[in-house]
């Protein structure tokens, strides 16, 4: 059961491609916000340090965008069994420091060092260990990105079709084709 | 004498009725036809219907987004419009299924590329599921007849980016196959906004042409209604049973009574819908024979700015099209914006994720698409949907001919780096790494950034009802009057991006009704 709940997080948040938010019924879950614990926003801030350096070059900072919230904001919308999975996985990949390279501290407490070693570890680990860092990078990288002056920092239009003024062209014309024919 | 109209006023409407506009009651309707889904499918069943003086209802799940509502951000674009919010995945976990989920299905989020069902690959159906009626020259003028709707033209000059050329010329130079793609777009602003549907109404998507094209014949579009039950006295379906759910949560039961049923929610849904209903599967074969043409992105590392988002969102593709048997996979020039590349290709930890996100407008983006086999499965699990579907060895050996062409074209173009589409960092620098690197890897779950924009083939069309579910005329073998028109009938996958395919087979299997009578 914890192979198939670990590895299917990894996609959440926006799988390969996207931001997340896991509802099975769109008539569903209506968002709230705070959701997250201290503990596990700590596990994400600890995470983002060490993978998203952002720090002293072109990218905007990581402490101006408020990837955690945005974070926080994307589970809010997820339904209440995906939700109680991902927080496993926070507290899993958090605990999970503690057998691996004989640290004997969870994550958020290891230097930076041996938290990027740790990532590596679970980089080259088994599936279920693949699918944690993945979760991790994921929630990462869309709470950040989702800033669109994220985007912009590295030369991303974003939303232009107002700003340029562009016309819509409105619905199309009635189709020409021909009739249906029998047969 | 009155005034002459203008242009836009003879525009046809698009009136959907939102459940928030419902009675609170709910609904009680009569039609001819009931259509379920407005996709790809269920757009051009309707207006073929319906122009053929038909009484259509039309019931789409996913809610009304007028375009001018659309916001050019793809995060919030998929939150509202995308299957759970972008959040469809496998049950592995190591494949995201991408459909729209809104008045358009997934027509008003894709990349408009067009292309026609390769005839090797409708000669196959033929030979192997009995599907004679389908045969190049029978599909044709329904090919033409959608393309002249939906404006579909070859990419100009103007339209090809600089990915586009790179990809094209990188292939040239290794003797692959390259063009600008065929796209269903008129007067293309070259946003780059595709994903995140078309703001200013340029892509043909069903939401700005036959939907509204159908509304303006008569068919009553339901928005945010979800069919829940088809109704059955023996073999012959009397309606459908649907809820409605508005803005509040609040649902309204919306009933139609129809002669005919028209099944088009895609291959997800659909199946999904015969199995809770328990209907037409005495061959067993519901939900079963899922393909998906798993995709990856690849990118190629240049000197110089490539700006990969700018301009169309797909402008040229590269491979052996005329030959999908035999080829096995397709690269088309395509990216959305630095956040998908971010999140599809992993850059590394620390200041190598930095240097990977900083550099992303001097990647040039491919995506893969490759021709994989029907071993994947659609069925409830309890109340949860699921997918199966996990990469055949057979079409990872496809997947790794692509990643080797790709690679192959990357340098070709002038890149310095390719980046593989595997969940830790992975890089090939040189043109004598790329056999070694790629033939060392396996097929492993959650290796790869996989994704899929192309659900097909869970409610298989074929001759024989002991090895298919729907009959070569849309008709479910088990039953009377219930028809599958979607992506789900598919016998095979394509290789190609399946739009034109749907709605060309939408056409014919319309005519065939009318025709019935």
């Amino acid at each position: 059961m914890y192979r198939r709940t670990f590895t299917r997080l990894s996609l959440l948040s926006g799988g390969a491609l996207i931001w997340p938010a896991c509802r099975s019924d769109p008539s569903g879950a209506v968002g709230t916000t705070g959701l997250m614990s201290t503990d596990e926003r700590k596990t994400v801030e600890r995470f983002a340090e060490v993978y998203l350096t952002t720090d002293g070059t072109k990218l905007k900072p990581l402490s101006e965008v408020s990837y955690v919230d945005n974070i926080d904001r994307r589970l809010s919308l997820f339904d209440a069994q995906t939700l109680e999975e991902v927080r496993l996985a926070l507290k899993l990949f958090n605990y999970g420091s503690i057998p691996v390279g004989l640290n004997f501290r969870t994550f958020v407490h290891l230097d930076a060092a041996a938290r990027i070693d740790y990532i590596a570890r679970l980089d080259d680990g088994i599936a279920i260990q693949r699918g944690l860092s993945a979760l991790m990078k994921n929630l990462v990288i869309n709470g950040y990105w989702q800033d669109i002056e994220a985007g912009r920092a590295v030369g991303y239009q974003g939303p232009i079709s107002e700003e340029a003024k562009i016309p819509s062209l409105g619905n199309a014309p009635l189709s020409h084709a021909p009739p249906p024919r029998a047969g | 004498m009155s005034a002459p109209r203008t242009a836009r006023e003879t525009l046809p409407v698009l009136e959907v009725l939102e459940p928030d506009m419902m009675p609170k009651a709910g609904l009680k309707l009569d039609a001819d036809v009931v259509v379920i889904g407005s996709g790809a499918s269920g757009a051009v069943m309707a207006y073929e219907l319906t122009r053929a003086g038909a009484k259509v209802v039309v019931l789409e799940a996913g809610p009304h987004y007028p375009s001018r509502e659309f916001t050019e951000h793809l995060t919030t674009t998929v939150e509202t419009i995308y299957a759970d919010s972008g959040d469809q995945l496998n049950k592995t976990g190591d494949l995201s299924v991408l459909q729209g989920t809104c008045v358009g299905g997934s027509t008003v989020v894709n990349g408009a590329i067009c292309f026609r069902t390769p005839d090797k690959v409708l000669e196959s159906w033929g030979r192997e599921h009995g599907l004679d009626n389908l045969v190049p020259d029978a599909l044709s003028p329904y090919f033409d007849r959608v393309e002249r709707s939906l404006g579909v033209h070859v990419n100009e000059p103007h339209e090809v980016n600089l990915n586009g050329r790179l990809l094209m010329e990188g292939a040239k130079e290794l003797g692959i196959h390259a063009a600008p793609v065929a796209r269903n777009i008129r007067h293309c602003a070259l946003t780059g906004h595709c994903g995140a549907g078309c703001k200013t109404d340029r892509k043909q998507s069903m939401l700005v042409t036959y939907l509204p094209w159908a509304s303006h014949h008569g068919a009553r579009i339901l928005s945010g209604t979800r069919a829940e039950t088809i109704q059955m006295q023996g073999k012959r379906a009397t309606g459908v049973h649907a809820v409605a759910t508005d803005s509040q949560g609040r649902q309204r039961p919306v009933e139609v009574r129809a002669g005919t049923v028209v099944v088009a929610a895609g291959a997800v849904q659909t199946p999904l819908l015969f199995q809770k209903n328990r209907l037409a599967n005495s061959s067993g074969l519901v939900g079963h024979n899922f393909a998906c043409h798993p995709s990856v992105f690849m990118l190629g590392e240049h000197e110089q700015d490539v700006f990969a988002w700018v301009g169309a969102t797909c402008s040229s593709y590269a491979g052996d099209i005329d030959n999908p048997l035999d080829s096995g996979y397709l690269l088309e020039a395509l990216m959305i914006g630095p956040q998908t590349v971010v999140a599809a290709t992993e850059g590394g930890t620390g200041e190598d994720q930095v240097r990977f996100s900083e550099n992303v407008k001097k990647y040039q983006s491919l995506i893969t698409l490759i021709h994989d086999h029907n071993v994947g499965r659609v069925y409830w699990e309890g109340n949860r949907k699921r997918i199966d579907y996990d990469l055949d060895d057979r079409d990872f050996v496809s997947m790794q001919k692509a990643f080797k062409a790709a690679s192959r074209v990357f340098f070709a173009a002038g890149a310095k780096r390719v980046f593989m589409p595997t969940n830790r960092r992975m890089t090939i620098e040189r043109v004598d790494q790329i056999d070694s690197t790629i033939d060392a890897l396996t097929n492993e779950s959650q290796f790869y950034r996989l994704f899929s924009y192309h659900p097909q083939g869970t409610m298989r069309m074929g001759r024989d009802p002991g090895q298919s579910v729907v009959a070569p005329n849309g008709l479910c073998h088990d039953l009377d009057n219930v028809y599958v028109t979607d992506a789900s009938v598919f016998p095979t996958s394509l290789l190609v991006n399946p739009q034109m395919t749907v709605y060309a087979l939408s056409n014919y299997l319309a005519d065939g009704m009318i025709a019935r009578g």
